[in-house]
Order: C-alpha cells, then structure tokens, then sequence
C-alpha cells in the first residue's frame, strides 16, 4: 500500500496571521528591521520564503496575501533596476512606494500597540466585575403568559399566504429596507396600532410584509417594542417600551448580519 | 425614614449626623449596587430628596475612599460618564470560581480594530481594512452584537458608507472615564519626528 503524506491526511487550517500586513511585522520583528530603514529586497524574500512555507504546511494562503507578495516584488523590482530617481520619485504623487509601505506598517504597528495596551487595562468581566440591574417590571404592564413561539409563526404563515384580490406585480432594484419598516412600525404604533396581524394586513406585497416582521421581531429583540399575546395562538399586541429608540443601530444590526 | 421617603442626611447608619454627608454616602451606596451600570450625578441627585450635585459628588468622594481601605471587596470607579461599584481586581479569580464561568476575552482581531474604531472614529468599515490589511466584517458583527461599537451615521461620500464609533460599553468595559482618558497613539507622526 502507498504511503500517504501525513499532511495529506491531516490537512490543519488555522490563521496564523491575520493578513499580510501582520505577517510582514512579525518578519520585521524576528529580523530585527527597522522600519525606519526598510530594506526592501530582504524583507520580499524573507516573506515569500515564509509563503512558500505555509503553503507546504497546507495552510490557506488568501489572496491578500498574494496581492502584498506582487508589490513587495515590484518594490523589489525597483531596488534593482538602475537608478532613475526621476521616475521613481514620481511614483503615487512623489511618494517613495516604498517608504509609503513602511509607513502603513508603521501606523498598523502603532494600532497594535494600542490593542494591547487596551487589554492590559482591568476588564470588565475578566478582572472586575459589575452587578447587572434587576429587571424591574413595569408598573403598568399585565402579568400576562410569555408569547407563544407557535403564535409568533401562525402570524407569519399567514403573511406567507398569497391574498386574494388584486394581483399588482413589482419589480424592485433592491430588496425592502427593514429600518424604513421599522420606522413605519413606530408610525404606526403612534397612530394608536396594537394587533400585529392588523400591521403585517396593511402591506399587500409579500417581501415588505416579511421585513416588517423582521422589523418588529428585530425591535422586540432591542427590547423597544413589547410583544404580547394573551390567549395561546391568540392575537399579538404590539406596545411601545420606554426608552429611546435608535434605528440607525438597528440599520447596522441587519446589514451586517445580512 | 418613617414617612417612607429618601432623605438625605438621616444619619443612618449610626454616624452622629453633625458629621455632613454621613447618611449620604449610605445611600449612594444603595443607589449604586441596585443600578449596577454607571450611573451619574445628576441622576444620583435627582433621586436622592434635597441633594444637591455638589453634595453627591462629595459623597462620591467620601465612600472611594472608605472602599479604598483593604479589607472592602468593592471599589468605586467614575468611568463612562458615571460613577459604578465594582469587585476588586484582586478577587477576580474567586468571583469567576463562584460565578463558574470564564472570563471574557476579546481575540487579538477584536481589539485592533476596537483600538482603530476609538482613536479614529467615525470610521468606516472599508477604512479599517486598509490599515489592517485584512477583512474585518465578521468581528465588526461581533463588537456591535456586544455593545462595544455602534453605527454613527452614513458618511457623505460616494456609497453612503456606514460609520462606526466606539459605545459607552467600551469606556465601561476598559473603564475609561472618557475617550480623552485613551493614551496617546504612538501613530506616523510622532514617529517620523524621531
């Protein structure tokens, strides 16, 4: 039987660097370079040797990587060729690539530091600790049972549902926007709006049905609305929480989720 | 107390009440383990009867340094705007025992571009990349679901980006009093004067 190369078998993926850029200031820190005095043609070779290396361990090798691998050859490249220090020095508006590479290392460095400073600093829930608030309920709201899961996906099999009637067809460029649903949630809680179903019936289109529904779960999530249901697989009532509200998180929270 | 309502200077806790502030301090002590978050003077007073800031701010004063003293487990810190009970640093390792949990840590990743967010905020996605060289959106996601950044706003540029800004969860996690209290980025043009 063929021998098979262990690392064929036991592939590890793991990050040692964090791109490129954190690769190149762990040469420069194992060299012993100053980044004040960079020396080009060392430290290409130095970081395409460390690529090759990786690459034989298996180690994912991204694309950035190799993206900093061509300037740094370029860069090289410059280093090598007769001097024509008229055309290097118009490079990127005058800029000496190759001081503007040190430079980015230079200023990536000092974010660095600054990251480990901040986690020298007493951290909460790691060398301190706080109490968290009680959880006074409000005065005003009923003891009530905690909304059912299954009330919550009647209401959202029913918007599935195609309803009868008109049947307008739209063609958008863009998905709906939960964060304008949301606002148009809060209007219309404003205007004295309780029953969710009621809410979801008022928009005919199946998409911007299910943003707003989004929407609302994504506000009850940030604890700005109230969802309550009284009667299991009954209707869900819709409140307002005090307390600010803040859509331009919630726009956040969506995007980068999706 | 006997009408139920907070007073100010009762005296309350055995101490003659010629001596001022003396019932104060008690009760901001209250005040501050039932709140549990940063809380400021303006709202300590607000609801403490007759208390002016100026009284709650002496008071502030008088119980650190009676948490000081070495045989309290507690310490008051003005961080993020407010004033906030914690445990001692030295009892961490009891706390977590107790609690049995782990302790919090943010990856390497997360406090660079935590730092890159503080000291450049606004700032938007695509700028941090750049200084990092590496995508970062995962660990964005990360640092908004735990407070530490938020959205501040589109910046006016082609795209609308959105930009991000450091929360007062940072200042309170890293117990800052604010981002003044930050040290001084060593950055490029400190370095280039060398």
């Amino acid at each position: 039987m063929e021998a098979v190369d262990p690392l064929d078998r036991w592939t590890v993926h793991t990050d040692v660097f964090d791109g490129p850029l954190d690769l190149l200031l762990y040469l420069v820190k194992r060299d012993g370079i100053d980044l004040f005095r960079f020396p080009v043609a060392r430290v290409t070779d130095a970081y395409l040797e460390t690529l090759d290396r990786m690459r034989e361990l298996h180690l994912g090798v991204a694309g950035e990587y190799l993206v900093m691998a061509a300037t740094l050859v370029w860069l090289k490249s410059l280093e090598l060729l007769p001097r024509a220090p008229t055309a290097v020095a118009e490079e990127e508006d005058g800029v000496d690539p190759r001081e503007a590479l040190a430079k980015r290392l230079r200023e990536y460095q000092a974010y660095r530091e600054a990251a480990t400073s901040l986690d020298e600093r007493v951290q909460v829930g790691r060398d301190v600790f706080v109490r968290s608030p009680d959880d006074l309920p409000l005065a005003d709201r009923p003891l009530v049972s905690p909304i059912d899961a299954f009330g919550l996906l009647e209401v959202y099999f029913g918007l599935l549902k195609r309803e009868p009637g008109d049947v307008t067809i739209t063609i958008r460029r863009r998905g709906p926007d939960v964060a304008a649903c949301a606002r148009t949630v809060l209007d219309w809680l404003d205007a004295g709006g309780t029953d969710l179903g009621e809410l979801l019936r008022t928009v005919s289109d199946r998409a911007e049905r299910i943003a707003m529904f989004v929407a609302v779960l994504e506000m009850a999530r940030m604890r700005w609305l109230d969802l309550r249901q009284d009667t299991h697989l009954g209707p869900v009532a819709v409140s307002r929480q005090p307390g600010e509200i803040d859509l331009e998180r919630l726009g956040a929270s969506v995007r980068e989720a999706g | 107390m006997s009408d139920g309502r907070i007073v100010a200077f009762p005296g309350a806790d055995g101490v003659a009440p010629e001596r001022p502030g003396a019932g104060l301090v008690a009760v901001l002590e209250a005040l501050l383990f039932a709140a549990g978050e940063p809380v400021t003077v303006r709202a300590l007073a607000e609801a403490i009867d007759g208390a002016k800031p100026d009284d709650v701010v002496a008071g502030l004063d008088l119980l650190r340094a009676r948490l000081a003293g070495s045989d309290r487990g507690l310490e008051l810190i003005e961080v993020g705007g407010g004033w906030q009970l914690r445990t001692d640093p030295r009892f961490a390792k009891a706390v977590l025992s107790l609690l049995g949990g782990t302790p919090q840590r943010l990856s390497r990743a997360a406090l660079e571009v935590l730092s890159v967010v503080a000291y450049r905020q606004p700032v938007t996605r695509v700028e941090i990349e750049a200084l990092r060289g590496v995508s970062c959106g995962g660990v964005l996601k990360t640092l908004l679901e735990r407070g530490l950044v938020r959205a501040a706003g589109h910046r006016d540029e082609p795209g609308r980006p959105l930009q991000y800004a450091t929360t007062g969860g940072f200042l309170e996690l890293f117990g800052l009093t604010d981002l003044a209290a930050l040290p001084t980025l060593a950055d490029r043009d400190d370095l280039d004067e060398r």
